[in-house]
């Protein structure tokens, strides 16, 4: 018994090292990236509080004294910076000059949509894009693998917005099957059920938008790695146990191939974010990318600074997270720092 | 193309012995019928729209027609947008632009990515772990927000627009500068060199890169192609300079009347859509061309 | 209804294909019930191809193709079966039950996301139907009896956890947990260190004498021939070149090819008188 003890305390250590060292790395990025976003508004040309107001002399001495004082830009810049700093890691991004309302209110509003959307496209590329790859895999000789490949270049060719525009035109406005705008339909009632419904209804179209050119090139990727899987010592193995080929495929050979699919994702989330902005755009769904598209009309620079360092945090934090998740596929990673 | 089955003996390796590593990249390029279908297309494209607005008069900002004439009701191939404006003008006019900002940001995107990620690999050590640390901290704000950041701050203009595609799109090329330099500064030559007295400078310049090409070249060519895409993605935002025209300018303009005048986003779209295709078949080409073994099946 | 004078395993005019090029071509053996038969022969003879076709996973695994030839299988209290005409939901039940296989490289032949307790329980639960527990309890049994110290620890690990031979060990165990009629050993022992190897051979015999398994033990190393077999295949090219009992092989090999491999092997005192060491005679090159 004290064996196994011992030996979970050792666990515990050796996860406790392996989550001081991701946090710390965290903490040094969003750092980084708050100082990066505070900088480039003194890099820019021009007096920062004009620069900030984009006055360009036009504003009023007193919105330019607020703006002095809310970002302390008559103080030499280490000193704006740690306060800026600071302020950050309280949440705190100043006032939107439009919606006079604080910047991590109006961003956390919008979080959920974004969030839904984006995790939404996400699940589709990876489950659709492996079951794709697993089945091509199986058969590379047929059709379906040169569509995938075709498929990815098409997904990779197009901007991601004009798809958005080609879909909305062929299914909301020829054919009229789904809703072209927003998150939720005026009309729609409060019921849990009927509203879950409208926002599936109008999440199709940019999850799908979003999702595909992930899930053709994550399609690749597996079929690449189930090819070499199948041929592994292991399948044979497997097989010479007298497995069922559904479970040596579906088993054996997946969990192997999924774990550079899940690598890959991890470094795509801050562009599948990107990408989701310019969706919501086209969709008008109302996420960080719609806001984000508001605040750029409304020359509005510290939503687009909160905005900035908010979604590095998320970016973050779903980093770790496929790190979670790679490390519960992965034995052999488990507690590499 | 069915390469399933290994062959033992290749006829482009014992044929090839002659040729110059070159001369092999471009046998291999021809035999690729994706890739030469990709060159053809993009030299089409090039020659279009760069003698296209030569031979076709009409100013592609000015209105010459009535607004939301579609393509078949008027005697413009592509019809007009919102305003009455040429859309084949566009197509032509916005292609030679595009072109060259994606070409001038995917240059930039190159250098710069060179000059963090080259020394990164080569020294190696605290060196590295700096300029790594520090190209990470690019990669993690969402590539659009960073460059709305910066164009809205700097103001909308082609040179910014060509600034912006750059400042988001190096941290790529860095990784792939400081693997091909990681990997290449261990080698015999490169060990000689050090060993004759090279100085650092010079051996990455004249004795590294030149190795290196290859897979820069082929990031180069899928960068410029991200480049038309991303420079879209910002035009259609309204980030690019209201002066001049672009494929994504012209996406951005007709954003709200997607619904009426379909040509006007429609075709532009495909434009990008092949051009971006074209690239990114050369390049694959390129790619395969020069790792022939590497090739996917 | 099995008549005991039937070997238990009898290939006829075995002929295997990849493409055009014939792996195994018109080979033919015998194995007994508790016999360990020896297949000899150098790397890309054919052996290998011919141990995954007994299992039918070289159309599986390798993409080659039986063209033409019987392997007959003849269980105790079972009817006689050829493997090479059997469907796969039959030939699955067949795997791992009757007969069971042991590869080169234990690094490899264990899947590395799952653990060791995960693979041995499936082994055993796809053939058996018992709780999860009981087939824990065959597990530990099995470790036991493959003597890993430590078991019930050892079972919760990763195959990346374990040295070489312990792998190996793990693989023996699952390979015989449910007492196959006969264990394809392929080069069990090649990827592992010298003393383990001798340990290997050893236990795989001990095992054997233990439940009365048949083994057909692939190898290159006529010196693991001497230690555990009773009759030998000597195969080249292809071909089998020369089979008999272990002693006949031995003592009077009548193939060159097989005076070549014997020849390979040191004896000790060979080199007494000699004031170098010498090259090992090679058997010419027939066309």
């Amino acid at each position: 018994m004290s064996a196994s003890s011992s030996e979970r305390g050792k666990v515990i250590a050796r996860v406790g090292r392996v989550i001081a060292t991701r946090l710390g790395h965290a903490i040094f990025i969003i750092l980084a990236v708050i100082i990066l976003t505070f900088s480039l508004i003194h890099l820019a040309p021009g007096d920062a509080a004009e620069v900030l107001t984009f006055s360009q002399g036009g504003a009023s001495e007193e919105q330019l004294a607020e703006i002095r004082e809310e970002f302390n830009l008559d103080d030499p810049f280490l000193s704006q910076l740690g306060n800026y700093i600071i302020d950050a890691f309280r949440f705190d991004f100043g006032n939107s000059f439009f919606f006079q309302q604080p910047v991590s209110d109006l961003v956390l509003d919008r979080l959920w949509p974004t969030i839904l959307l984006v995790s939404t496209a996400l699940g589709m590329a990876i489950v659709g894009g492996v079951i794709l790859g697993v089945y091509s895999a199986r058969r590379p000789e047929k059709t379906s693998s040169h569509v995938m490949t075709v498929l990815a270049l098409f997904g990779f060719s197009a901007p991601i917005f004009w798809t958005g525009i080609m879909l909305l035109l062929l299914f909301s406005s020829w054919l009229g099957w789904l809703p072209s705008n927003g998150m939720n339909s005026v009309t729609v009632g409060d019921g849990f059920f009927e509203k879950s419904w409208d926002t599936i209804k109008h999440l199709i179209l940019p999850a799908t938008t979003l999702g595909f050119f992930y899930m053709a090139q994550y399609s690749r990727i597996s079929r690449a790695t189930m090819l070499e899987v199948l041929g592994s010592d292991y399948v044979r193995t497997a097989r010479a146990k007298g497995l069922k080929e559904r479970v040596v495929i579906w088993k054996h050979a997946l969990r192997n191939a999924v774990i550079p699919v899940v690598t890959i994702a991890g470094f795509q989330i801050a562009a599948i974010l990107s990408g989701g902005i310019l969706v919501e755009t086209v969709f008008n769904w109302p996420g960080m990318g719609r806001l984000a598209f508001e605040a750029l009309l409304r020359r509005d620079t510290p939503i687009l600074m909160g905005m900035l360092i908010i979604s590095a945090i998320i970016v973050i934090v779903a980093n770790l997270l496929t790190d979670l998740a790679y490390r519960l596929i992965d034995p052999r990673i488990r507690y590499k720092t | 193309m069915s390469n399933d089955e290994p062959t033992l003996i290749d006829p482009v390796l014992t044929t090839s012995v002659a040729r110059s590593p070159m001369g092999e990249a471009w046998y291999m390029f021809r035999r690729n019928k994706a890739a030469m279908f990709g060159l053809i297309l993009l030299g089409s494209i090039i020659l279009l729209t760069i003698f296209g607005p030569m031979l076709y008069e009409n100013d592609p900002l000015k209105v010459v027609t009535r607004p939301r004439q579609s393509p078949g009701d008027s005697d413009l191939l592509m019809g007009s947008d919102y305003l009455g404006r040429d859309t084949w003008a566009g197509i032509l006019e916005g292609g030679r632009v595009t072109l060259l900002i994606a070409l001038a940001a995917g240059g930039i995107t190159v250098l710069i990515g060179l000059l963090i990620g080259a020394p990164a690999g080569y020294f190696g050590g605290r060196v590295e772990s700096v300029l790594m640390r520090f190209t990470e901290i690019f990669q993690v704000p969402p590539p659009i927000l960073l460059a709305m950041l910066v164009l809205l701050l700097w103001g909308p203009s082609t040179k910014n627009l060509i600034g912006a595609v750059a400042f988001v799109a190096w941290p790529q090329t860095a990784r792939l500068a400081r693997g091909e330099f990681l990997r290449l500064r261990d080698l015999e030559y490169v060990r000689a060199a050090r060993a004759a007295g090279a100085s650092d400078m010079r051996i990455m310049g004249t004795i590294i890169l030149p190795n290196a090409l290859p897979p820069l070249i082929v990031s180069a060519t899928l960068i410029i192609g991200g480049a038309i895409l991303f420079e879209a993605g910002l035009s259609f935002l309204g980030l690019g300079d209201p002066n001049v025209v672009t494929w994504g300018y012209m996406l951005g303009s007709s954003r709200t009347y997607i619904f009426d005048t379909w040509w006007a986003v429609t075709f532009p779209g495909i434009a990008i859509f092949l051009t971006v295709l074209a690239i990114s078949l050369v390049g694959d080409g390129i790619n395969d061309a020069f790792n022939p073994k590497l090739r996917e099946r | 209804m099995s008549d005991s004078a039937l070997p238990l395993l009898e290939v006829n005019n075995l002929t295997v294909k990849f493409g055009d090029f014939t792996a195994v071509d018109d080979v033919s053996f015998q194995l007994n019930a508790g016999e360990t038969l020896a297949i000899v022969g150098e790397s890309g003879s054919g052996k290998t191809v011919t141990a995954l076709s007994l299992m039918r996973l070289v159309e599986l695994s390798s993409r080659g193709r039986i063209t033409s030839g019987e392997i007959l299988l003849n269980p105790p209290n079972e009817i006689p079966m050829d493997l090479a005409d059997l469907p796969e939901d039959k030939l699955r039940k067949i795997r791992g039950e009757l007969i069971s296989m042991i590869f080169q490289e234990p690094l490899t032949a264990l899947n590395p996301v799952f653990s060791v307790q995960s693979q041995l329980v499936e082994a055993i639960r796809s053939h058996r139907d018992i709780s999860k527990a009981s087939a824990i309890e065959m597990a530990l049994d099995m470790m036991r009896k493959v003597r890993i110290p430590d078991p019930e620890q050892r079972l919760k690990r990763f195959p990346h956890e374990l040295s070489g031979g312990m792998r190996q060990r793990v693989m023996i165990a699952q390979a015989l947990a449910l007492n196959p009629q006969i264990l394809i050993a392929d080069e069990p022992t090649t990827a592992l260190d010298v003393t383990i190897q001798a340990q290997i051979l050893g236990l795989i015999k001990d095992l054997q004498e233990q439940t009365g398994s048949a083994v057909i033990m692939i190898t290159h190393d006529m010196g693991v021939v001497a230690q555990v077999a009773d009759r030998v295949v000597v195969m080249r090219q292809s071909k089998v070149v020369e089979q008999g009992p272990v002693e006949q092989i031995f003592d009077d090999p009548q193939h060159p090819y097989t005076k070549a491999l014997l020849a390979a092997v040191p004896r000790l005192g060979s080199m007494a008188d000699k004031d170098a060491p010498e090259k090992f005679p090679l058997v010419e090159q027939d066309a």
